[in-house]
This record gives structure tokens, sequence and C-alpha cells, in this order.
């Protein structure tokens, strides 16, 4: 089927050490969102990276990798420099470090588009500032003149999202946009993000640690673990009947509002690397619901009603498994 | 839309005033920056650059006429620095050798950063087998000393300025290429470079308009550096009466020739041409001193 915007198959991601990512595959449909959450390590930002073929050099990337019509893997020179410049856009985590630091906001802005789009550099300017004024950058003119470092986290993060929205590109990955920026600038950023989104009709790959702002934002969430998808689904879907014990993990170890609580529930043990990870599922060692059976054989990923959960019991656990702190410390 | 637009605090006036400051206001901010030292040195420089340009204007007798009626002669009214044994006025000398003392070193140092900064944007961008061969190139270029590079160019070109130049330039390139390539290799590890490429930006576009601008700073601060060892080797070649051929001159010339007089009795050329290019060179040196610090704090 060829009809997604982004159909990845089987993609996996080999380092000297041994293998980082294992096996994703999932699609985004134009003007889809899709939230990938997972902790540290767990292989979210290598699959975003994958998607515009921006893996380090030592990386060995394999498995199909289609993004508007494109085999990622396959592009070279030129075809993979407009690929990256018009059909996608990348908005990373630190826009501070993602900016160059000795240039104008406006030659960040403005020189792509007379670069790759062949624009008069006036015309250029002009949609720029219409733009800026889009994602609520006031007084743009000057900001123009100003250099990155005259500008605060937030607002450099909207400039980010200016740049990218200026290439029209039909997909956006977000590499934790939020992560490095203060509370209320985060919610600032992502209803700007969303908004402009949504209007453009733009595909997102939203990567994120929360997995409540991803549900919030996203059309559907994904939930990666040791470089693995554990689980895919519809958003309100995966918040009221998570399918697989990792997600249901995360979801009850969120502080609550009503519950006062001295000790928050965990996920006991620590996250693995998909290398480090044995021959069965790779959360079954820290899965209160493992069998034997999750410790040797490896759970194909199972589809059912639009939801994809990898997990041996996932028919018997569907539906009952905790999503709320309070479900778990009643009898505790 | 009711988005609050975060304050930027007082950082916001800072281009708007910046642009209508008056050149005296400037030369303050950049004396403050030099410190006492560096700007005594900075004008030092600004002096010589002058002498430079205006020497023949300045130069009080012609510097090539001999006047073998005065030959010799001490400092005195006249001939304030004295005579050399053609009775050529050794201050006019001085002042006209400055032009040749001045343009040497800086022609050297331009030619050799702009094909070192070439190379070693080349090397860092490109990586593997490129980078390989660019740095094995660049070590056995550093096997070489500079003046040797110099007499085998001189040797083939024939004495005199160009040879001088471009064998030094040759000489001097593996330096800066190595330098900047380390830098450059920082740099490129940037994120904002994986966040150019992903603009689609092409290679050449990337080196010339992200990673050079983040070099430079570093780059001025290491060919002002470089400056003052060129003045050292352009006066050691003439010295050597490989460089500048008479009646031509510069500094380095006048320290041999006026070595002949000095043991006739007479050192004030020798001496006044050593002194000039000591304090050439401390000057450089403190000025690139003061940048390299500049430098460091913007990084």
């Amino acid at each position: 089927m060829n009809d997604h915007l982004v159909d990845v198959k089987g993609l996996c991601i080999d380092a000297p050490v041994g293998r980082l990512v294992d096996d994703v595959s999932f699609h985004i449909d134009s003007g889809e969102a899709l939230g990938v959450v997972g902790e540290s390590g767990s292989g979210k930002s290598l699959t975003a990276r994958a998607l515009i073929a921006l893996t380090a050099d030592g990386l060995r990337v394999s498995g199909s990798v289609r993004v508007a019509g494109h085999d990622v893997p396959g592009l070279r020179g030129r075809a993979l420099r407009q690929f990256r410049g018009r059909s996608v856009g990348m908005i990373f985590q630190d826009p501070r470090a993602h900016i160059n630091p000795v240039r104008s906001i406006g030659d960040f802005l403005v020189e792509p588009l007379v670069l790759e789009r062949r624009q008069r550099p006036d015309a250029a300017r002009r949609r720029v500032l219409a733009i800026l004024d889009e994602v609520g950058v006031s007084d743009g003119a000057r900001r123009l003149r100003q250099y990155p470092h005259e500008l605060s986290g937030g607002l450099l993060q909207r400039v980010m999202i200016a740049s990218v929205l200026a290439a029209e590109p039909a997909l956006i990955l977000a590499d934790e946009p939020t992560t490095a920026l203060d509370v209320t600038s985060q919610a600032d950023v992502m209803a700007i993000l969303t908004e402009q989104r949504r209007e453009r009709g733009l595909a997102l790959l939203f990567i994120t640690h929360d997995l409540e702002l991803a549900a919030a934002t996203c059309d559907r969430t994904a939930v990666m673990y040791a470089g693995r998808l554990v689980e895919t689904a519809d958003s309100t879907g995966l918040q009221e009947r998570p399918g697989h014990p990792y997600t249901s993990g995360l979801m009850v170890s969120r502080p609550s509002i009503d519950l006062r609580a001295t000790r928050l529930p965990v996920v006991p043990g620590r996250p693995v690397a998909a290398f480090e990870a044995g021959p069965g599922c790779a959360f079954a060692p820290r899965c209160p619901h493992a069998q034997t059976a999750c410790e040797r054989e490896r759970p194909e990923a199972r589809e059912s009603g639009g939801t994809m959960v990898a997990c041996h019991r996932a028919a018997e656990l569907a539906g009952s498994l905790p999503t709320t702190i309070e479900e778990v410390s009643v009898h505790g | 839309m009711s988005v609050i637009s975060p304050p930027t605090g007082r950082l916001e006036a800072g281009p708007a005033t910046r642009r209508r400051t008056p050149v005296l206001a400037v030369a303050a901010r950049t004396g403050r920056r030099l410190g006492a030292s560096g700007t005594v040195a900075a004008a030092l420089l600004a002096v010589l650059v002058l002498v430079a340009a205006f020497a023949p204007v300045i130069a009080p007798f012609d510097p090539t006429a001999p006047d073998l009626a005065n030959a010799l002669t001490g400092p005195g009214a006249t001939h304030w620095l004295g005579t050399d044994a053609l009775g050529r006025d050794t201050l006019s000398r001085l002042i006209v050798g400055s032009r040749i003392t001045l343009v040497g070193p800086i022609l050297v140092i331009a030619v050799s950063t702009a094909a070192g900064t070439a190379l070693a944007l080349l090397a860092a961008y490109a990586g593997g087998r490129v980078d390989m061969v660019v740095s094995r190139v660049l070590d056995v270029l550093f096997a070489v000393p500079g003046i040797v590079f110099a007499l085998v160019t001189v040797a083939i070109a024939g004495p005199g300025l160009p040879g001088v130049v471009i064998g030094l330039s040759i000489a001097y390139t593996p330096y800066v290429a190595r330098v900047v390539r380390s830098a450059a290799l920082r740099e490129r590890a940037l994120p904002y470079i994986d966040a150019a490429w992903v603009t689609g930006r092409s290679g050449l576009s990337i080196c010339l308009r992200h990673l050079l601008p983040n070099l430079a700073p570093m780059i001025m601060a290491q060919a002002v550096s470089a400056l003052g060892l060129a003045v050292v080797d352009i006066a050691a070649i003439s010295f050597l009466g490989l460089g500048v051929q008479p009646p031509a001159t510069d500094w380095g010339l006048m320290v041999k020739s006026g070595i002949d007089t000095a043991l006739r009795g007479y050192p004030t050329e020798a001496l006044a041409a050593a002194v000039l290019i000591a304090a050439f060179v401390a000057a450089i040196t403190v000025v690139s001193d003061r940048l390299t610090e500049q430098a460091g704090e913007l990084r």
C-alpha cells in the first residue's frame, strides 16, 4: 500500500555495539499527527532521523523507509538535498544549538527560500515576516536583524517552527520540541505548532517523553521500548485502554491531582537498549504480567481494530490494564 | 492569537543603537577591548601603515639617490639617521623600505590563510579519504622549514619578492590548515550544522555560510599571529640577499647592509632597521594576543 505519506517497514538501525532500532514499522497519512513516546535511548530520535537520512555515519540503516514517494535510504546528493529541503521539515529539541549563532535570524529564515526556492530576497523576506506573525513572533522586522543569543528559548523555537513552515513541507518531524523550554513557553509552542499544522494540513511526527502531551496533540500515539514499537493506537483509545503493560506502566506512574501519594508507582528495573534485550519480549524482565513464553519468544505485533500491540498476552489483558495511579493505589 | 511574547530584556536595544555610533565611540570601545598595551601596539601598527602608505611624501630625501660626497655620516641635522656607504639617507630608506616590509608578509598571510582555510574546510567537511589525503599532504609540507621553501622558489623564480612570497605562502599553508581543520571538525559536529543539512543546504553552502563565519574570529587571530612570523622570515631572507633586490629595500636588507657600515663605526642603519623589525613584530604579537583572547571569549 503506497498511499501513506510516510511508510516505514521493518526499519532496523545497527551501531557497532549492536542493534538500536529493531524492526519498527509504522505509517503516517497526509495531515495526520503521530506521537512517538519512549524513554531516553528507546530509539525514537533515531527513527525520526532515519526518515530524513540524518543518521550518524557509523550506523547502518536497513528496512524500507518511504516518505512522500521517495525511497529515503536510496537518496543521494542533489535529490537528497531537495527532499530534505522541500518534503520534510525538522524541529529540534534545543533551538539554541540548532541555529547558527553568528548569523542573524533573518539569514536563517530568508536564506533557504532564496537559495532553495529561488525566491527574490524581498519576496522571501515578506513571506518570512508573514509567517513570523502567524507563529506569534511580534515585531518581525526587528527580529530578523537580531541574533540567536538575543532571543529567548521560546521565541527561538517559534523561529525554528517558522523556518519549517516557510519551506512548506508535507511532513514535520518534531524531536522533543518543547523539552528545552520552560512550562509556559512549552504550552505556547505546542499550541502554535498544532494550530499551524492543522491549518496547513501538514503531517507531524512528534517525539516526546510525555505520553499525555503526545496523546493530547496527536491523532495516534506510538509507544517505543528498547528500539521496538510496543503499541500504536488511536490517542484517545490508548489513553482509555492501553494494550501493552509498558504503556499502562507509564500511565500509572503519573502523579495525580486528586490523590496524595508519598511514592509514585514505578516500573521496576531500568530501560534496556535493543541489543541488550533477550530473545523474548524486551519488556518481559520488568513486566508484572510476564510469563515464561514472554522470556523465550518475541511477540509479533498484532493488529486489531486499528490498534497494534506487540504482547503475547494482549488479548487476555485487554481492558484490564490500569491507567491511573488511583487504580493501583486502592489496594496498596 | 492569544500568544504572549516573552520579554527579551535589555538586549533589544543592541543593534538599533549600535548602527548610529560615531567613529570616536567605536575607537573607544576598540581601545577598551585591546587594553593599554594592545592600544599602544595597535597605534604603532596604524602609524606604520600610514607611513608606508605615504612613504614617498614623508621621506625627506630620495631613498635611492647616491650622494658620495656625504657618504657614511653619522646622525646629524640634515640626515637625522645619517647616510649609508653610498650617501643615501637612512631615514628615507627606512620609510620607503617599510612598504615592502609590510606588503610582503601581508601577501604571504593572505595567500596562506585563504589556501589553508579552503583545504581545512574541504578536509573537515568531506572527512574520510579526502581528509586523510589532505592531512598527509600537510604533514609532508610540515617537514620542510619555511625558509627552505622560500630558498627553493627563489632558486626557481630568481631573487626578489615574488619568489619569497610564493615560497613562504606554501610553507605557511599547512600551519593555517591544521589549526582551522581541527576547529572546523569541532564546529561541524555541532547540531546547527545538522539542522542546516536538514533544510537541504549543499556542502559548499554549509562551509561558506555556516562553518566559515563561526571560524572567522579564530582564523583572524591565527592570521595576525602568523603575520609576525612572516615579517621575521621575510626579513631573514632579505638579510640573506635573496629577497628584495637593491636599489629597492626593506628592513631586512637594511640590517644586512647596515652590518657592513657598523663594522666601520656607523651602527645607526643596522640598529634602526633591527629595532623597527622588533617593534613591528612585538606590536603584531600583542595585538594578536588580544585578538586571540577575544576569539576565546566568543566561544
